[in-house]
Order: C-alpha cells, then sequence, then structure tokens
C-alpha cells in the first residue's frame, strides 16, 4: 500500500450542522469590556460577590498573555473583539419538552438528546448558546437530595454551597482562558450529591452554539459529598460558520472524602470552534476523580484534565482519546498533582491524526517532596493515518523523594499495511479495513465510556472512515 | 556576569599566533554574546532549569591567572586514561602541556591542538568550526566559548582509515574562578573509523569556576565514530557541554557522556540523521549528590529516510542532587521509516533528590516507530533484603544496586577498553 496515494480521509460533520434565526431577548452585543459585564450581571441578576469576582477576571484576563510561547499560534487569529459574548432567550430553563420553544427542540431532537433521556439518563440540562433551555432531573434522584441544575439557577438557589466551592479548585488567574470564563461566564452545569448518595445513572448536560461569532462560556461545578458517587456526561456541538467561533468552558470537581466522580466528555465541535477548556479536580482522602475524554472535532482544542489530589490515598485518572481531522490540532493531555501520601494516578491517551491533522499530547505530573508511596503511570500512544499527519509528546514529569515512582511510555506508528492488506484479502474495503483498524487501536479506551457513548463513538469511526477511504 | 571578554583586540595578539580571520569571528561572537538576553526557567528550553546557578560572579579574564606551579609535574603523573601508550592531549587551561600523538603520523591521522592546526588545516576549520548552531537553548553561551576560546582539538580522520586504537584528550583545570572554552573537533572521511575519549578534570577539588565546551563531531557516509567524555570537573564549576554530531549516510555515531563532577552542569546533545541507514547512538550516566545541578536537553533529529537513533540516559539521584531531562525525537515529514527511541530513568536515593523529565516527540511523519519512555524511582527493596540476607550492609547494598544500575548503560559502549575505563572510574566514585 503506497503512503501517497491514500486518499485523504475525513469526518462528515454533517451531523448538528444546521442552525436557525433566532431573536434573542438578551444580548451583550459584540466585544468584551466592563460594560459587557455589567449587562451579563445585570441580565442574569448577580449578587454583588459574582459581579466583583467578573471584574477582578476581566482585569486578570487583560494583563495575562497567550500562552503562544508554548501553544499554537493559531491563537492569535482569536478576535476576542468581534466575539459576542452572551446571547440568551430567557434566565429560566424549561422543565418539560412540551414548555420547549418548537425550533429548539427540534434541534435538540435531531441530536438524540430525548432519546437519550428516557432511555438511561437521569437528568439532562440543554444549554442553548449562553444559557440552559431545558433543565430536568429524574424525581427519584431528586428525591435523594441531589441538585442539578444550571449553574446561574444554582447559584440563585443554593449560594452557600455555590460559593463555597466556586473558583476554589481553578482560581480566575489560573490562565487567560479562565481569566476570561471567570469574567463572562454563563451556563454550564451545578451538581450537588449529599453524603452516601449514589447516583445510579448518569446526569447529562448538552452544550450547544447556534449562533455565529459567539462565544460559549459555560461553568460547571459539581460537588460530591462523602462517600457519594456521580457520573456525568457532556456532548458539544456547533454547526460550521464563516467566522470561528470560541468556547472556553471552566470545570471544578470537588470529591470529598471517599466521594467518587466520574466525567465523561464526548465533543464534536465543528472545525472552526476554538475550543480552550480548563477542567480540574480536587480529590479528597480516598475519593476518586476520573475523566473521560474524548475530543473530535474543533480548530483548535486546548484541553488538559487535571486532578489534584489533596487527600491520603486519593486517585486520580484521565482517559483520552483525541481525532485530528485535516485542519485541525487538538492540543490535549493531563495534568497530575500528588498533594498526599500514597496517591495514585493513570493518564491514558491515544490520538489519531488524519489528514494534515495535528495531534498533541501535553502531561505534567507533579510528585513534590516529602511524599511517601505515591505513583503514576502514564501510557500515550499515537497513530498516523496520513503521510501528512503529524503528532507531539511533551510530558513534564516532576518527581522529588525516594518514596514515590513514575513512569511514562508514548509510542507514535503507522496503521499496518500488512494489517490493512489481511484485511482486503478477507474482501473489506480499504476504508473499512482502515476504520477497523483505528478502532482497534482505541477498542481498549473506548471500552471504558459509557455503552450508549462507546456504541456511538465506535459508530462514527466506523462509518466516517468508511464513507472516505477506498 | 561571566565577564572574561577579550577588552580590546590587542589582547588577542598578544597571543599571536591566531589569524585575522578567526579573531574577526571571535569578535563578532563576543557582540551576539554581549546582545544575546540570559536564558530564563520562563523559556521552554530552560525549564526546570535553575538559572542564576549561570550569574556568575567576575571571573578570571586570564585562565592561567592562578594555576598550580607544579601542574606540568602532576598532570603528567595523572593523565592516563586508558593505558599509559594511548596516543593523547593534555591541556591545562587552554595550554597544551603533553603531546603524544606520534604513534598517529602514519595513518594519517591529524590530531593537533587548534592553535596550530588553525595554520596548518586551515581550510577544515574554515568549513567545519562552529557550523552547526546551538539549537538546545545555549546559543548565548555558544558564542561566549567562540569568542574566548584559547585552545582545542582538531581530529581530522582521512576516508578508508580505521584508528583501531582510542585517542584521548584531557583538559584539566587548574585554579579558582578560571573561565574555561574547552573545544573539541572531530571530521571523519568516509568509511573511517574512530573512538575519541575526552577527560575533563579540575587538579585540586577547590579548584572550578566556568566552563562551556562544545564538542562536534562530523561523519562522513559509512564513518563509525565513538565520541566519549567523562565529566569530573569539581563541584565547584559550572559547567556547560554542547555538542553536535552529524550523521551522514551509512555512519554510525556512538555519543556516550559520564558526569560525575561540577555543581551546575547543562548538558546539551544534539544529533542529525542526514542520510539514508545513519545511526546514532546517544548514551548517558550521572551519579550526582550533594547539591549538584544536571540539566540535561537532547534532540535526535531525523531528517534523511530510514535511520535509526536510540538514547539511553540513566541518573542517580542522592541528597538534594536536581536533574532535568527534556529530550525530543523529531521526525521531519519527508524522514520515512525512521526508527527512534528514547529512555530515561531516574533513581532517587534520597527524600531531597528531585528529577524532572520531559521526554518529548515531534513527529511529521507517519511511516515510523517511535517510542519513549521515562521512569523515576527508587530502589527496589527486595533487591535490598537479598543482598542483606547474603551478608552485605543495606549502605553498602543500596550503593551497589546505584552503581549497577549506571554500569547497565555502559553495556552498550562496544569498546572494551572504554567500557572498562568507565567502570573503574564509577567504582572509584565515592
Amino acid at each position: 500500500m503506497s503512503i501517497e496515494a491514500k486518499p485523504l480521509i475525513d469526518i462528515d460533520r454533517s451531523i448538528g450542522n444546521f442552525s436557525y434565526t433566532v431573536d434573542y431577548a438578551y444580548d451583550a452585543g459584540v466585544g468584551l469590556s466592563e460594560e459587557t459585564i455589567d449587562y451579563i450581571s445585570d441580565a442574569k441578576e448577580d449578587p454583588d460577590w459574582v459581579r466583583q469576582f467578573r471584574k477582578r477576571s476581566y482585569k486578570k484576563f487583560l494583563e495575562k498573555p497567550l500562552p503562544t510561547h508554548w501553544a499554537s499560534r493559531d491563537l492569535e487569529s482569536i478576535s476576542f473583539d468581534r466575539i459576542r459574548y452572551y446571547l440568551a432567550q430567557g434566565q429560566q430553563p424549561k422543565r418539560s419538552w412540551d414548555e420547549v420553544p418548537e425550533k429548539l427542540k427540534r434541534t435538540f431532537e435531531r441530536l438524540g438528546i430525548l432519546e437519550q433521556e428516557r432511555r438511561f439518563l437521569a437528568g439532562v440540562e440543554a444549554q442553548f448558546d449562553s444559557e440552559a433551555a431545558y433543565s430536568n432531573i429524574k424525581q427519584a434522584v431528586s428525591a435523594q437530595g441531589v441538585i442539578f441544575l444550571g449553574s446561574t439557577e444554582g447559584l440563585k438557589r443554593y449560594p452557600q454551597i455555590f460559593r463555597k466551592w466556586f473558583g476554589k479548585v481553578i482560581p480566575a488567574g489560573d490562565n487567560k482562558f479562565s481569566a476570561l470564563n471567570g469574567a463572562v461566564f454563563s451556563g454550564g452545569s451545578f451538581i450537588y450529591v449529599p453524603p452516601g448518595v449514589k447516583v445510579k445513572h448518569p446526569l447529562q448536560a448538552y452544550f450547544r452554539i447556534n449562533a455565529e461569532s459567539f462565544g460559549q462560556f459555560e461553568r460547571t461545578l459539581i460537588i460530591a459529598d462523602e462517600g457519594s458517587e456521580v457520573m456525568y456526561m457532556e456532548g458539544c456541538t456547533a454547526p460550521q460558520f464563516e467566522t470561528a467561533t470560541l468556547h472556553s468552558a471552566v470545570v471544578e470537581l470537588v470529591a470529598m472524602p471517599s466521594a467518587k466522580i466520574q466525567y465523561v466528555t464526548v465533543q464534536n465541535w465543528s472545525s472552526n470552534v476554538f475550543n480552550l477548556v480548563t477542567k480540574r479536580g480536587l480529590a479528597h482522602r480516598e475519593a476518586e476523580i476520573k475523566w473521560i475524554d474524548c475530543n473530535i472535532g474543533s480548530r483548535l482544542t486546548m484541553k488538559y484534565p487535571g486532578v489534584i489530589m489533596k487527600g491520603q490515598k486519593a486517585r486520580g485518572e484521565v482517559i483520552s482519546i483525541a481525532l485530528a481531522g485535516d485542519g485541525q490540532h487538538q492540543d490535549t493531555g493531563a495534568k497530575m498533582v500528588h498533594a498526599a501520601n500514597e496517591t495514585t494516578s493513570n493518564i491514558v491517551s491515544k490520538s489519531i491524526s488524519l489528514g494534515n491533522g495535528r495531534a498533541t499530547y501535553r502531561g505534567l505530573v507533579c510528585i513534590p517532596r516529602g511524599l511517601k508511596g505515591c505513583k503514576n503511570n502514564t501510557e500515550c500512544d499515537a497513530l498516523l493515518v496520513n503521510s501528512k499527519s503529524r503528532t507531539d509528546t511533551y510530558p513534564a514529569i516532576t518527581v522529588r523523594g525516594q518514596g514515590n515512582a513514575c513512569q511514562h511510555e508514548a509510542s507514535v506508528s503507522q496503521v499496518s499495511a500488512e494489517q490493512i492488506f489481511y484485511m482486503q484479502q478477507r474482501g473489506l474495503s480499504e476504508g473499512e479495513a482502515m476504520s477497523l483498524a483505528v478502532n482497534g487501536f482505541v477498542n481498549d479506551l473506548v471500552r471504558q465510556f459509557p455503552i450508549e457513548y462507546s456504541v456511538e463513538l465506535k459508530r462514527l469511526i466506523e462509518l466516517e472512515m468508511a464513507d472516505s477511504v477506498g | 556576569m561571566i565577564s572574561q571578554q577579550p577588552s580590546s583586540a590587542s589582547e588577542f595578539r598578544e597571543e599571536n599566533s591566531w589569524p585575522t580571520w578567526f579573531r574577526l569571528v571571535q569578535r563578532q561572537a563576543w557582540e551576539e554574546f554581549l546582545a544575546t538576553p540570559p536564558p530564563s526557567a520562563l523559556q521552554e528550553a530552560w525549564r526546570f532549569s535553575n538559572t542564576r546557578a549561570l550569574e556568575l560572579p567576575e571571573l578570571h579574564r586570564r585562565a592561567d591567572a592562578n594555576h598550580r606551579k607544579d601542574a606540568p609535574s602532576f598532570l603528567l603523573e595523572h593523565s592516563i586514561g586508558l593505558t599509559p601508550e594511548t596516543p593523547c592531549l593534555v591541556f591545562a587551561n587552554h595550554t597544551p602541556i603533553i603531546q603524544k600523538t606520534q604513534r598517529l603520523s602514519p595513518l594519517g591521522l591529524v590530531m593537533l591542538p587548534l592553535q596550530s592546526a588553525i595554520h596548518t588545516h586551515e581550510e577544515l576549520i574554515r568549513r567545519y568550526f562552529m557550523r552547526q548552531a546551538a539549537k538546545l537553548g545555549s546559543h548565548k553561551y555558544a558564542m561566549w566559548h567562540k569568542a574566548c576560546l584559547r585552545n582545542g582539538v582538531l581530529i581530522y580522520v582521512p576516508p578508508d582509515t580505521n584508528v583501531e586504537i582510542p585517542v584521548e584528550i584531557f583538559s584539566w583545570l587548574n585554579g579558582k574562578g578560571i573561565a574555561l572554552a574547552p573545544h573539541t573537533l572531530i571530521v571523519c572521511g568516509e568509511n573511517s573509523c574512530i573512538t575519541v575519549l575526552e577527560h575533563f578534570r579540575s587538579v585540586s577539588p577547590e579548584d572550578g569556576g566556568f566552563v562551556c565546551g562544545i564538542s562536534d563531531v562530523y561523519l562522513a557516509a559509512g564513518a563509525r565514530v565513538t565520541y566519549a567524555a567523562l565529566q569530573e570537573w569539581s563541584t565547584f564549576t559550572c559547567a556547560l557541554h554542547l555538542n553536535s554530531t552529524l550523521v551522514s549516510q551509512n555512519a554510525r555515531a556512538t555519543v556516550f557522556q559520564a558526569n560525575f563532577g561540577a555543581g551546575f552542569l547543562r548538558s546539551e546533545s544534539f544529533s542529525q540523521l542526514t542520510g539514508s541507514k545513519a545511526r546514532s547512538l546517544m548514551l548517558s550516566l550521572t551519579s550526582a549528590s550533594g547539591t549538584q545541578e544536571i540539566d540535561q536537553r537532547t534532540l535526535q533529529d531525523h531528517v534523511a529516510p530510514d535511520t535509526s537513533s536510540d538514547l539511553l540516559y540513566h541518573n542517580t539521584l542522592d541528597d538534594s542532587a536536581r536533574a532535568i531531562f527534556s529530550g525530543l525525537i523529531r521526525v521531519e515529514p519527508h524522514a520515512q521509516k525512521t526508527d527512534a527511541y528514547q529512555k530515561v530513568r531516574n533513581l532517587l536515593l534520597s527524600d531531597s533528590a528531585e528529577a524532572n523529565s520531559m521526554p518529548g516527540l515531534e513527529i511529521l511523519a507517519d511511516n515510523v516507530r517511535c517510542t519513549h519512555g521515562a521512569t523515576s524511582g527508587q530502589i527496589n527493596e527486595e533487591e535490598l533484603f537479598y543482598m542483606k540476607t547474603r551478608g552485605i550492609p543495606a549502605r553498602v547494598g543500596r550503593r551497589l544496586i546505584a552503581k549497577g544500575f549506571l554500569a547497565s548503560v555502559l553495556e552498550r559502549l562496544e569498546d572494551e577498553a572504554l567500557r572498562a575505563c568507565f567502570l573503574n572510574r564509577l567504582y572509584d566514585k565515592e
């Protein structure tokens, strides 16, 4: 099989690639200034401390440089002055699909949200541009005291819990984009799971960007109290527009002693979205935080989910799959900060680069002085499908003291020509063979996704690759 | 700041023997050194580095200002590496003290102090002298080296010449507050073969200063070269070693470094594979203790198809020693069928030791096999227990395990005499 003759493989992104005109009741206009922030604060009836927090964050956003000394210079093509920072139809999310406007409902129906909710979800929140359009939690789950709301609503109804943890895991000044989010955040989820409650079914949020030149800045805060368990899943889409769109979320997780949080992301942004997200969890004693992250689409994704293991025997894990199509850059990775004895972390990252797509793994593992019995394991594997594909690996591992151990392994390879040839001998087309090989490459990770997602993921890879090869 | 600048052109003239064109090169390098800002840990190439270690107090301008008076006889006695007969050049602060290269003349091999070589082999030096830019962060210090260089060694191996015996170079640092710029240029013709062993030592443990050494190796098609450096500077030394190796078609390079000394060491090793079937092996073992800081940066640069490179670095870190390893395997778009490997292993022997690893990959071709691994860990308690049951005290056991861990790198060296020499130095070191 000659390398150059291999046709470009592309993902058909037509699913979700539609938009329609909306009359927004709230529109902060184009560009960012103190006035924009006041407009958002007024519209959302923010308490004073939130307004102050936004303004402090805005100052930090202005001060912080773009991280182009290490990241892609493509960041410089974001024009912050041409983005619309707040667009909403109303402040209150609907509790029943019947109340959701017809057009909007159809949007979510086409993406399969309703069906999924009926089938296996404990609760759903659907965000349309800046605010939640729909939010519902099953009776049985809310009866256990579980709170699942849009963050705007969560802040209003549970200020005492919200304020205690908000901005504590990721300070506004963490980086330029977390500062931007701090200034203009809107939407996202707020979840609180009371002590000992194990939420059986996943809670899901769905984020959709509908408007052109829009920035989505959701803020998610999940608190799993002592001994509780919760799984949260988020999905994202946006239609393809002429101009670039910005998505810059901040997600904070707090796992109290012995609690477990699993956070699953399946992102399928269109290829003009800058997806610059800060995600971090704080794990107390014997708690476990697991990020399962699948990045497909977007123009540039920069996302490094992290866990700070603050309590003894806490555990952190990041499982990630990135698929970088033609013209895309998936700059993803993981951060593991060990801050207590006997904490363990695991990172498994697999990436696939198609066409001239570029996948980057960037990692940080830190075990400070004086700790005992900490362990980290990192594995990252990259698969290159075309001769123009590119992959990079940039881990940074710091280990101090003799009571700890770290290991990192990475490999880069291509789909073996023999494998493809063998499958073609058995009657598969080149495209089918290629998609089977790629699926095989990510198979062990896909199995870690909830079953509904893993089937979707496999099918997505299969279908899209089979259509475009051969 | 380091200030060893030639304050005027006349100072160079005092040294007399350098031709005008070379003095001009040095003058320009000095300008560039001054114009280049000092490194900062905010730069990716200096991440985790303690760049303050490079902010040195005023150093003696004259390298030979403060040397031990009986140096020649002392060095005669101590400049023995492999065997007393091995061809060698010995320098004390840039001054050639011993020159035992007679055995090489019949082979047509050139091994000369740079000061004389610049007259006898001007073309070679014009063509190869510092042709490679320092790519891994130390451009400023490479310019300092170029400007302050007073001597060095040129080794030229003619085509089809197989030098069966290894050759040695000794660079001694003699005195306190010394600034040294040892330079080694090795140019190997087609299908030639040589092994070069370089020793970096301080005359007494109190001696020290600032050293920026450069060793450049050029391998023409089919050449086979082993360049080994044994670094035993005193801990009062802040040292930079910049190595670049260019490997042509079918050539095979081995660069080996053993680091035992220096308070702060920045080692940059760059290997470029420019022809098909070129192979590069990069090996290093480091034993650091006290407050030593070892900062290693490497680049395996595959620019031609069908090339292979392999890197293995082992570090043991005791007391409050720190190590930084940042290595990159880079595969250019047309360098298909690259096979590259990189492995760094750190053994932490104390609670205050620290290891930072940044093993990187930048792969722009698809038909490749590139892997890397990094581990940081401790002595296996079971191994220690086993030794205890055989009557070996824990303290001795630890030392043996640490030395065995370092010695395992030596197994990759083909030259037996070289392997034995390094093993002896390793076991002599306390």
